[in-house]
């Protein structure tokens, strides 16, 4: 079996040729007593020409007393000794022929007790070019991240400002269809103000829209209780005995079928008002909404006068509206994907049956 | 938990020796005066390091550290806040010259290195004076969370020897910790070689 070639020092010289790392040891007076085989490429000298020399002839800086001085503690048993690139950066210049300039991190240590001292140079060119690739990558993703950011912004203030001037004009179309209520005869009157809660139903929902947050949902619980005491305040005056119940649990919907829910919300509580709350000047309307097991929720509107039936038989005029007024109901519903149940008095019971992503 | 070690005040004097090299040597790299302050020497469970050392939180830190075994074993840390470190590392490559668009690496390589010189200054006085030799670990720059400074402690009964002293560089508002933690085996052994040194 062939012998293993040892350096003075005792290491393996072909384990030292593994490693990926420039390996070189001196003893106490600096003489070369390993040299590896990555060394070898770093500074472009064959170990032959490396070996016995003084380490200061192959690396003059060495000599400079901040070097020395820190290496002479290490034939001492002192601690390890680091040397950066950034702060020593003609220590172990690379030689490689063509090459551009190396990054390298040099750690020295103190072996047997300081008779020897073992320098690893570490070439990092490549891993602090990686980083520096990464860090610029990083500073493009953020400002592509702040930019998008920004116009984020910007379409959400157009956003609100579509919204508020929708608002602005559905309000000033319902407000002159107020106006031209309070001129009108009572039948006449009753359209418009169906037509006026109708509307205010759709600005209400501009108006979350402009004040809230952009979003592709609607909060009901806020919205159904504005909505409600709204069309109230349209039929009732502000000192009827008539009450409205809500219990309204927090869920939300999207602001298409928040659209078509609260036209239904509007038809429904009108009927209730005409016909059991303005002919007995007083009464209850009870409207609620709860969530129901995942992706779907129960709006119910209830009143306790006479109910559907009763209210029917008081004249075809009036019937062959709300008729209107239920088909219209049973539309919209079907829009949303909901489904539509009547209950058997007393009063009159509506429910829906609503999907939260019906679409 | 904080036991004062009143029978250790030889260890303390060499550490202070140690402290003031590394001041020295500090001040020479930054032209600046240093300053060491608030000395500590105390025996603590590890669950009363963070509070101790100020590091509850989820605070990140640059740390140079090298573990040590031999005479005394344990590890010594230089400890910045980043913004200290980075302004550190600024003024000693100021004026040297160095281009790269990757600032964090020259950073983090000047940093290693004074890490290296200070902590050298503090550990090789005290294994000179004490006359002990020791075996080193190769010395890491890493950012952490200061709370996993705290080491885990061999001696069973999870007590070690904190030994910590603050520093300052007033001319460019840099402030840093040096925090050793040794063994509470290595006392005996301290001890026993403070002695000798006290009696010979």
């Amino acid at each position: 079996m062939a012998e293993t070639p040892e350096g003075s020092d005792g290491l393996d010289e072909a384990v030292v040729d593994r490693v990926p790392v420039g390996l070189f040891a001196i003893d106490r007076d600096w003489t070369i007593r390993l040299w590896n085989r990555s060394l070898q490429v770093w500074t472009g000298r064959g170990r032959e020409e490396a070996m016995g020399r003084d380490a200061r002839s192959i690396f003059p800086a060495l000599a400079m007393p901040r070097h020395s001085s820190r290496i002479e503690t290490l034939f001492e048993g002192g601690p390890p000794v680091v040397f950066s690139y950034e702060l020593n950066a003609q220590l172990f210049v690379c030689k490689r022929e063509g090459d551009r300039e190396r990054h390298y991190s040099c750690v020295s240590s103190a072996m047997r007790g300081g008779a020897v001292v073992l320098f690893t140079v570490e070439d990092r060119t490549e891993a602090v070019s990686s980083l520096a690739e990464l860090r610029r990558e990083l500073v493009l993703r953020k400002a592509a991240e702040a930019s998008l950011l920004d116009a984020l912004k910007v379409k959400e203030m157009l956003v609100r400002e579509a919204s508020h001037r929708v608002m602005n004009n559905l309000t000033i179309i319902a407000s002159l269809i107020g106006l031209e209520s309070r001129r009108a005869q009572d039948d006449a009157r009753c359209g418009f103000e169906e037509l006026e809660a109708r509307i205010s139903s759709i600005a209400l929902i501009h108006e979350l829209l402009y004040k809230g947050e952009i979003g592709k949902e609607i909060w009901l619980d806020d919205y159904l209780e504005r909505l409600c005491r709204s069309v109230f305040s349209t039929f009732l005056p502000a000192d009827s005995p008539a009450k409205l119940e809500l219990e309204l649990a927090a869920v939300s919907l999207d602001v298409d079928d928040t659209l078509y829910l609260g036209l239904i919300v509007v038809e429904l509580l009108t009927n209730s008002l005409k016909y059991a709350i303005i002919p007995r000047n007083g009464g209850l309307i009870r409207v609620s909404l709860r969530g129901l097991e995942e992706g779907w929720m129960e709006l119910s509107v209830a009143d306790d006068g006479p109910g559907i039936r009763l209210a029917a038989d008081r004249g075809a005029a009036e019937t062959s509206g709300d008729s209107l007024g239920q088909s219209l109901v049973s539309l919209l519903a079907s829009e949303i994907g909901a489904e539509l149940s009547r209950g058997n008095g007393p009063g009159t019971l509506v429910a829906l049956l609503i999907p939260q992503k019906s679409k | 938990m904080k036991d004062e070690l009143p029978d250790l005040t030889l260890l303390a004097d060499i550490v202070a020796k140690g402290l003031g090299k590394a001041a020295a040597v500090l001040g020479e790299m930054l032209e600046s005066p240093v300053s060491i302050m608030d000395r500590e020497y105390c025996v603590l469970h590890v669950s009363e390091l963070p509070l101790a050392l100020g590091i509850e939180k989820g605070e990140y830190v640059r740390v140079i550290e090298m573990g040590f075994s031999g005479g005394f074993e344990g590890t010594a840390h230089l400890v910045f806040m980043p913004t200290d470190a980075e302004r550190l590392a600024d003024r000693v490559t100021v004026g040297l010259g160095l281009v790269s668009d990757d600032i964090e690496s020259i950073r983090r390589g000047t940093l290693s290195e004074i890490g290296n010189i200070v902590i050298n200054a503090i550990l090789g006085t005290m294994a000179n004076d004490l006359g002990m030799e020791l075996t080193y670990m190769v010395p890491l720059c890493l950012r952490v969370v200061a709370r996993d400074l705290v080491p885990i402690p061999t001696d069973g009964k999870g007590t070690v020897v904190l030994i910590r002293a603050r520093f300052s560089v007033a001319a460019i508002e840099v402030d840093g910790d040096i925090i050793f933690f040794l063994s509470l085996s290595s006392l005996e052994r301290l001890a026993l070689s403070m002695q000798g040194l006290a009696h010979g």
